[in-house]
C-alpha cells in the first residue's frame, strides 16, 4: 500500500521543500545564465558586420590594407565622412530616398490596409483565389517583373509627352509617379494586413454594421484602430524597402535631381577600385535612419509580428 | 451608364491591348543600317542628347561635366545630360531602355558587349573611314566590330599583365622576366615557398577566374569565337593547353586556388605574399590609397603574359567602349559627341580623371599619365593587348556562366575534358539562340 510507505510529511517536508526550491532557482538561474550568455554571443555576431562598417568608416585607408588589421583604429579619420560627402550629392539623394521611403509607407499602409481588410472580413466568392494570387505573387522574383512593370511606366498614356495609347513620349520614365507608383502596394504588405485583421473579432463589425456604421467607418473607425502594431510594422518594412531600393530607380530615372542614396553608395566603387573607407562612411551615414527609427519602434515591431503570426 | 462586369472585363481587355500594342510598336524606329555622318557641321548640330556612362563616377564625375561636356556643349549648343548607372547594373539598364525603347543617344558599355548589342541592332554603324583616320592600334579595334562594321570605339582601357616584386625574384636569383609560360611557371614554382605563392592568377584581383582563363587561351594561340562569332574556338586545343598550363601550376603549389582576395582586402601581391600576379591598370588607385609604397618607382616590375607557342607575348584588353545608339533621334550631335570624347585633349583629360589608359599613345603627356606606372606599361606596350572576351553575338548570354565552368575545373570538380565540352555547350547553346 502506497499510503503505508509513503513518507511523513511531517518535521522534513519544509527543509526538503526548500531544497526543491532551491535546486529549482539554482537550475533556473543557470539556465538564464546559459540563455544570456547564448544570446549575447548571438547579438555580438549579429551586430558585428555593423560595427565593423562603423568601425571602419574612421579607418585610414593604408590601415584598411594593413594583415592582420588591428582590431581598433590607429588614428580616427573622421574626415572619411566629410569626403564621402563631397563625393556626390548625398542631400540630394537623401531627400529623395526620404520623399520614396515615406511615400511607400504612407501609400502601402492606406492601400495594402484596404485589401487586407476586405480580404479578411468581406465576403466574396474570390476572396480565397485573390488571397492566393497575392501569395504567388510575394514568390515572384522583382528580376521576373522589371521589365512589364517597366514597359508599364514608360506607356503611361497622356505622361512624358505619350499619347492616349501611351507612345510618343517617355511616360513616367525619369518622373516620381515612377519612383512611388510601382511600390505603393506590396502583395507581401497585402497578406501581412490580412493576417492582422483575421485576428480582429468579426463580432465588432456585425455590432458596428446593426448600428448603421458605413463599411468604410467600420474600416477605419473600428477594426484598424485594432491593428496599430501592424499599421506600424508595415509602415517601417515598407519604408526600409523604399530607402533601401537601388535597382527600380537606377533603373528609371535618368537624371541626379531623382537619384536616391543607395545610387549615391554606389559610386563609391568602380570598375577596379573601391574606396572602402569611403564607402564604409558612405553606408553607415544611409544606415542612420533605419537604425533610429527601428530603436524607437521596435517594441510595436516585434509586437506586430508576433500578432500578425509569422514572428 | 452603369458599370457592368461585362463592360468592366471589355474595358480592361481593350486596355491591355492597347498597352500591349504600344509596348511592342516601341522599337520600330530602329534603322542601325544606316550609317552615322561624322562630319556635320557645329552650327547645325542643335537639341539635345544622353549620355549612359558606367564611368566617371564619383569625383571623376565633375570631370565629365566640367572638361569633357562644357566644352563640347558651348561649342555646339548641344545639351548633354548624363545617365550615370553602375558597371554591375549597366546591362539590366540598356536591356529595360531597350524593351522600353528608351534608351541613351551615347551609350559606354565594355569589351565584348559590342557584338551582342549590334546584333540585335542596337548600335549605328560608325564610318569605317572616320575610325581609320584616328590611327589606333589595330589590336584596340578588334571588338568594336560585328559582321565586319565597326558599332564601337574604344574610349578607355583597362589592361592587365603580370606584375612581381623585383626584390623577391632577385631573392631567388632570377634576374629577367620569364620568355615562354613554361619559363613563367618554372619560375613560379621557385618563388614559391616561405609563406610566399609565386604567381597569384587566380584571385580575382585582376578580374574573374573566366578572364584568366580567355587571357591563357590568348597566350596558346586561340581565341574565344571563329571570325563571324558562330562557332566557338575555346574548347580547342588552346583552351586544354591553358586549363592543363594552370592545373599543373596548382599541382607544383605555384598556383595557388585557395588564396583569394576577399573584397575589402588587400590582394595577395599588395600583401607581398605573392611573388608574381595578374595586375590591372586598374589597380593603380587601389595600391594609391592602401599600399602607397608600391607606387614608388622600381617598387613594382611588369612583363606581358609569355606566349605558350614561341609568338608574341600578350596583354589583356578590358575597358570602356563607346557606341551611338541606333534610336538615337540626334544621331548626328550623338556622333559629333562621340568624335569630342575621342579627341587626344579630351582623352588626356579623362585618362587622367578615371585612371583608365587611352586607347591611343597620341594624346598630351600629364603627370597623371606619367607618375602612372602601370598605365605606361600598358600604353608602351598598346600592340600587344590582343586578348579579349567576346567576338560573338552571343557572349553577354555566356559570360556570367563561363566563370562557374572554368571554377568548375580549377576545384577539380570536373576534368579538362568535360569543362571544355561544357564550355561548347554553353556557347553552342547561346549562339542558337541568335
Amino acid at each position: 500500500m502506497t499510503t503505508d510507505h509513503a513518507p511523513s510529511i511531517t518535521g522534513t517536508a519544509p527543509s526538503a521543500t526548500r531544497a526543491r526550491d532551491h535546486s529549482l532557482r539554482r537550475r533556473k538561474r543557470t539556465s538564464n545564465a546559459l540563455v544570456l550568455a547564448f544570446l549575447i554571443v548571438a547579438s555580438v555576431i549579429m551586430a558585428a558586420p555593423f560595427l565593423w562598417m562603423a568601425v571602419s568608416s574612421i579607418r585610414d585607408p593604408t590601415e584598411l590594407a594593413q594583415v592582420p588589421m588591428p582590431l581598433i583604429p590607429k588614428d580616427l579619420r573622421l574626415e572619411n565622412y566629410s569626403e564621402a560627402l563631397g563625393r556626390a550629392p548625398f542631400a540630394t539623394y537623401a531627400r529623395n530616398s526620404l520623399i520614396l521611403a515615406t511615400a511607400a509607407a504612407a501609400l502601402n499602409v492606406v492601400f495594402a490596409s484596404a485589401c487586407g481588410y476586405a480580404l479578411a472580413k468581406l465576403r466574396f466568392r474570390l476572396a480565397p483565389a485573390v488571397f492566393g494570387w497575392m501569395v504567388a505573387c510575394i514568390m515572384i522574383p522583382f528580376y521576373a517583373t522589371v521589365i512589364p512593370v517597366f514597359l508599364m511606366v514608360r506607356h503611361m498614356p497622356l505622361f512624358g509627352g505619350n499619347t492616349l495609347m501611351g507612345v510618343g513620349g517617355t511616360g513616367w520614365i525619369d518622373t516620381w509617379w515612377a519612383l512611388i507608383v510601382p511600390g505603393a502596394v506590396s502583395p507581401f504588405m497585402v497578406f501581412l494586413f490580412r493576417q492582422f485583421y483575421v485576428s480582429t473579432p468579426s463580432e465588432l463589425i456585425e455590432a458596428a454594421r446593426l448600428d448603421g456604421v458605413s463599411e468604410f467607418g467600420i474600416f477605419t473607425r473600428i477594426i484598424t484602430p485594432l491593428i496599430r502594431p501592424g499599421l506600424l510594422t508595415v509602415a517601417l518594412l515598407s519604408f526600409e524597402a523604399g530607402w533601401n531600393n537601388f535597382l527600380w530607380p537606377l533603373l528609371v530615372t535618368t537624371s541626379d535631381e531623382l537619384r536616391v542614396i543607395q545610387v549615391g553608395i554606389a559610386s563609391f566603387r568602380q570598375e577596379a577600385s573601391t574606396d572602402w573607407h569611403l564607402l564604409m562612411a558612405g553606408t553607415t551615414l544611409a544606415a542612420v535612419p533605419m537604425i533610429v527609427l527601428f530603436l524607437i519602434f521596435q517594441r510595436y515591431f516585434v509586437q506586430g509580428f508576433a500578432s500578425s503570426g509569422i514572428k | 451608364m452603369s458599370l457592368t462586369r461585362r463592360t468592366l472585363l471589355a474595358a480592361s481587355g481593350a486596355g491591355a491591348v492597347a498597352v500591349g500594342g504600344a509596348a511592342c510598336g516601341s522599337g520600330g524606329a530602329m534603322d542601325p543600317s544606316v550609317p552615322l555622318d561624322i562630319d556635320v557641321a557645329d552650327a547645325d548640330l542643335s537639341g539635345s542628347i544622353a549620355l549612359l556612362t558606367p564611368d566617371f563616377v564619383g569625383d571623376d564625375r565633375a570631370v565629365l561635366d566640367d572638361d569633357v561636356i562644357a566644352p563640347f556643349a558651348k561649342r555646339t549648343g548641344v545639351d548633354v545630360s548624363v545617365d550615370q548607372v553602375d558597371w554591375n547594373k549597366l546591362n539590366e539598364k540598356i536591356s529595360t531602355g531597350i524593351a522600353g525603347g528608351i534608351i541613351a543617344d551615347v551609350i559606354m558599355t565594355g569589351v565584348g558587349w559590342t557584338q551582342p548589342f549590334a546584333e540585335k541592332g542596337i548600335f549605328a554603324e560608325i564610318p569605317a573611314d572616320f575610325i581609320e583616320g584616328l590611327g589606333y592600334d589595330e589590336s584596340v579595334l578588334v571588338s568594336t566590330r560585328y559582321d565586319g562594321r565597326y558599332y564601337s570605339l574604344p574610349q578607355a582601357l583597362d589592361l592587365r599583365f603580370i606584375g612581381f616584386h623585383p626584390e623577391l625574384l632577385e631573392k631567388r636569383g632570377i634576374d629577367s622576366p620569364p620568355e615562354s609560360l613554361d619559363e613563367l611557371a618554372q619560375a613560379a614554382e621557385e618563388l614559391t615557398g616561405d609563406g610566399v605563392v609565386g604567381l597569384d592568377f587566380l584571385s580575382g584581383s585582376a578580374g574573374s577566374a573566366r578572364q584568366a582563363f580567355v587571357f591563357l587561351l590568348y597566350a596558346f594561340g586561340g581565341t574565344m569565337f571563329s571570325d563571324d562569332g558562330m562557332a566557338p574556338r575555346l574548347h580547342e586545343e588552346p583552351g586544354r593547353l591553358a586549363l592543363q598550363w594552370m592545373l599543373d601550376c596548382m599541382d607544383t603549389g605555384a598556383i595557388d586556388y585557395s588564396i583569394q582576395a576577399a573584397e575589402g582586402q588587400p590582394s595577395p601581391f599588395q600583401q607581398k605574399t605573392a611573388a608574381m600576379s595578374l595586375v590591372s591598370t586598374g589597380n593603380w588607385p587601389t595600391w594609391q590609397t592602401m599600399t602607397p609604397d608600391l607606387c614608388e618607382k622600381g617598387a613594382v616590375g611588369t612583363f606581358l603574359l609569355p606566349s605558350g607557342v614561341d609568338a608574341d607575348p600578350v596583354m589583356f584588353q578590358g575597358g570602356t567602349f563607346i557606341s551611338i545608339s541606333s534610336l538615337s533621334k540626334n544621331k548626328d550631335a550623338a556622333a559629333a559627341f562621340m568624335k569630342h570624347m575621342l579627341d587626344p585633349d579630351i582623352l588626356g583629360k579623362a585618362s587622367a580623371a578615371t585612371g583608365k589608359v587611352p586607347p591611343t599613345p597620341d594624346i598630351p603627356e600629364t603627370d597623371g599619365i606619367r607618375s602612372n606606372l602601370l598605365m605606361t606599361f600598358g600604353l608602351d606596350n598598346l600592340p600587344y593587348a590582343g586578348a579579349t572576351e567576346g567576338g560573338s553575338a552571343a557572349y553577354m548570354e555566356v559570360r556570367g556562366n563561363l566563370d562557374g565552368i572554368v571554377e568548375t575545373c580549377l576545384t577539380g570538380r570536373a576534368t579538362v575534358d568535360q569543362t571544355l565540352a561544357d564550355m561548347k555547350k554553353l556557347c553552342d547553346g547561346a549562339i542558337s539562340r541568335i
